[in-house]
């Protein structure tokens, strides 16, 4: 994708609300095709319904599709925030100390290798069924992608930064908070982009194993009740508003980059 | 997507490494995190009992099966995707948006229509060759459009039709990036059959654990929770080697 | 400012070394400005990573008055200037010119900075960030950088390597009033021995493999050393001097490598 020099604040709220339409021809298709699926094989609404089903399903029931996609979120977007916050936390103690990067660095390996989603049927166990497991769980899924990539960005300072800050007689502290972190700041938006899809998804899997509410558990009782209209409509839901937070995160690393670079 | 090693010698490493692993059994063996959370040792003497083993192993073949067939699956999505929008250009935007788009939207969220649509045997497949793809179509895609370009103006040169072109010059450079593609997304297709298997499949680590979840057998679910981990990890080593392998052979 | 029996030998490759700099020693009074001239690679940067403390010599030994220039950053009384200019891109002009006051943990001095971009012709550009300005505009952010903290020694390397000829000679027409306002005592590397004869009070040449002086030039030219002196008999008469003798030090620089020194 192209990035323009420098979007404006106005251009990059266009950008935020444009770019997820560009290239929509491919979604429609998409939708198109289920419908055309779905009439070929005749099926009643019970097995699969149709998109414009799926759709009066949701303009019925609106307000707490709502109310139910803010709680995921809110979970979802904290559990983002607190991640980040941690691994960047993390990422700096480990630079602080040659001993503590190297005991860490398996983490590097582990975010790689790990699929941690099957985790949380364990935190479920070891925190209880509430809220703060499930903005725990997200908070894991963000933390590793965060700390391996600020990790990264303040050890790959280039070494003009680091001899500027010898000459001047800088302290360490200075020399992370003036030079190391600002240098880093876009990987960090990195994590976040690449982390905020994993978030709903931990999100949504914590309420649709434990029954917490939000658009999991609504998923859960759809499906129970064989209201596969309802469970769809919950779909969707979730999958506009993962694309969205994908979108504006994408947006905000974008920002960043045209600012540090 | 993330290369770059932290600092730090492999004993350093090694001590790392064993000290979360010695941590993890001293916290256990204490109870200091309650009884939800075992020690190693705890965990591994689930192995003993011939009966949990063999279900273990049973579930894990499952699992693994569908990861491969999901790995697979993904693989030749990716292809197809990554090779239309590298031959008619003029796709790439939509195609694009599509690949961001179905990574971006939580795997879950597609769980309803395919049990719906595939049935609960073939779910664990089909939403792991979804959390599979994206990894392959982004470095298959990225190794398509930084194939050599005197290589490929060779091939025009030459009277090369476009897909000629493609298929003896863009696809072999972009085999390492290929292959990287898949090693990235083992982990993603294991999770995918998981995730597949909690939506109601019959077998599998993921029921497993939910099993496991509802009975309180906690060390079986940690036992669940930790071969779905070596079953990413022994993926991506063994996609690594044969990462190595393609780019000796075929990096300029 | 005193520099002693200076040697450094990097290790490259599996048996080979490269003698850097072998047995440099040179004083400088103060107020002077010493340029240094020679072939590439022949250990000129490496000299003055030394005397900026960024590298340890094997043996040998600099004196900065009483300081060594480990106490001098500590008193963050000294400047350098890279040969890559090493602007942050996140930060403003002033941001820059004023980086060091922050490495130092002194509190910047707004009227102290716009002085600084004045004296090097960046008045209106106090708020532009680097990718703004042009290769000279940039070089002259840096220069102003490297005097901010008011140093007892500036050291330079290459400040205008990567300018053509016409750019680098205004720049150093504008300069030269600055530098004797300033009367810092200053060390300057540079590729132009037209640049070293017009700026500097003495000019040293360097010779490569080992790196060692090869020969030094007094210049008892009057200032200002404007158009009309750089275009009279005496000036060239200097620069061709300086010119042969550098002719000789590269043909007398020795082997790229000595296998098992
Ligand atoms: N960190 C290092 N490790 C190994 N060798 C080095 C290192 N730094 C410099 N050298 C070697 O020391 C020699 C002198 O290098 P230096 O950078 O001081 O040259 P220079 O005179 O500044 O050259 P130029 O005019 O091209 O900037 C070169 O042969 C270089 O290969
Ligand atoms: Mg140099």
């Amino acid at each position: 994708m192209v990035s323009r020099a420098q979007p404006g604040v106005l251009a990059g709220w266009r950008e935020v609300a444009i770019a997820p339409f560009r290239g929509l021809w491919s979604l429609v298709a998409l939708v198109v095709c289920w419908d055309l699926y779905v009439r070929a094989h005749g099926f009643n609404v019970i097995v699969l319904p149709d998109p414009l089903t799926v759709a009066r399903a949701l303009i019925a029931d609106w307000p707490t599709y709502m109310e139910k996609l803010g709680l995921t979120m809110t979970a979802a977007i904290a559990g983002l925030i607190l991640g980040a916050l941690l691994g960047t936390i993390v990422a700096i103690i480990a630079w602080s100390s040659r001993l503590a990067s190297g005991m860490v660095a398996p983490l590097a390996i582990a975010v790689r290798t790990i699929p941690f989603i099957v985790f949380i049927p364990i935190l479920s166990r070891l925190m209880g069924y509430n809220v703060k497991m499930e903005i725990v769980v997200v908070t894991m899924l963000s933390f590793f992608p965060s700390f391996v990539l600020v990790s990264s960005g303040l050890s790959g300072l280039p070494a003009a930064a680091s001899d500027l800050s010898r000459v001047f007689g800088a302290t360490r502290w200075r020399k992370l908070v003036l030079i190391a972190l600002p240098a880093a700041l876009p990987k960090l938006f990195t994590s976040i982009r690449l982390s905020s899809s994993r978030a709903v998804l931990g999100a949504m899997v914590a309420e649709f194993l434990t029954g917490l509410d939000g658009l999991g558990r609504l998923f859960l009782l759809a499906r129970g009740e064989l209201e596969a209209e309802r469970a769809l409509a919950a779909a969707v839901v979730a999958a506009v508003a993962a694309l969205l937070l994908f979108h504006v995160a994408e947006w905000a690393e974008r920002r960043v980059n045209a600012r540090m670079s | 997507m993330i290369r770059q090693a932290p600092r730090g010698g492999a004993p350093l490493r090694a001590v790392g490494t064993l000290l979360f692993l010695a941590a993890w059994e001293a916290i256990g063996r204490t109870g200091l995190w309650g009884e939800s959370f075992p020690a190693l040792s705890t965990i591994g003497g689930v192995f003993v009992n011939d009966a949990s083993r063999n279900l273990l192993l049973r579930a894990l073949g499952r699992t693994a099966e569908s990861a491969s067939y999901g790995l697979a699956l993904g693989a030749i999505a990716a292809l197809l995707l990554a090779s239309a929008s590298s031959l008619w250009p003029r796709l790439r935007i939509g195609l694009d948006t599509l690949a961001t788009g179905i990574y971006a939207i939580p795997t879950i969220t597609f769980g309803p229509v395919f049990i719906l649509v595939a049935g609960p045997e073939a779910t664990p497949i089909v939403l792991s060759a979804l959390s599979a793809y994206f990894p392959i179509f982004v470095a298959l895609d990225s190794g398509l459009r930084f194939a050599p370009a005197a290589q490929r103006d060779l091939a025009a040169v030459l009277g090369a039709s476009r897909a000629r072109a493609f298929g003896r010059v863009d696809f072999p450079a972009a085999l390492p990036a290929f292959v990287d593609g898949l090693r990235l997304a083992a982990p993603g297709a294991v999770l995918g059959a998981v995730l597949g298997e909690w939506f109601g499949a019959p077998r599998g680590l993921g029921v497993v654990i939910i099993s496991s979840l509802q009975n309180v057998r906690i060390p079986q679910l940690w036992a669940a929770a930790l071969l779905c981990v070596t079953c990413s990890l022994l993926a991506y080593v063994l996609l690594s080697a044969l990462h190595r392998q393609a780019h000796r052979r075929y990096a300029w | 400012m005193r520099v002693a029996g200076i040697f450094k030998t990097f290790p490259l490759g599996k048996k080979g070394s490269v003698r850097a700099l072998d047995a440099i020693s040179f004083d400088m009074a103060q107020r002077e400005l010493v340029a240094v001239v020679g072939p590439s690679g022949c250990g000129k940067s490496t000299l003055l990573r030394i005397i900026a403390g960024l590298e340890t010599p094997d043996a040998g030994e600099v004196r900065i008055g009483a300081d060594t220039p480990a106490t001098l950053t500590a008193r963050h009384r000294l400047g350098v200037a890279f040969q890559d200019h090493g602007l942050l891109p996140w930060l403003t002009v002033a941001g820059n010119i004023g980086l060091p006051y922050r490495l130092a943990g002194l509190p910047p001095d707004p009227a102290r900075i716009a002085a600084l971009a004045g004296m090097v012709g960046l008045s209106k550009f106090l708020e532009a960030v680097p990718r703004q300005l042009s290769g000279g505009m940039r070089q002259r952010v840096s220069l102003a950088r490297s005097i901010a903290l008011d140093p007892v020694l500036l050291l330079l390397d290459e400040p205008f390597g990567a300018l053509d000829l016409v750019t680098r000679r205004t720049l150093n027409q504008e300069l030269q009033s600055l530098w004797t306002d300033l009367g810092t005592t200053t060390l300057l590397i540079t590729h132009s021995v037209e640049e070293a004869v017009q700026l500097a009070d003495r000019v040293l040449v360097m010779a490569a493999r080992p790196g060692r002086i090869h020969a030094e030039f007094r210049i008892d030219l009057p200032r200002p050393r404007d158009r009309a002196l750089t275009n009279s008999l005496p000036f060239l008469n200097l620069v061709q001097a300086v010119s042969s003798s550098l002719d000789d030090a590269s043909a007398a620089s020795g082997e790229q490598t000595e296998p098992g020194a």
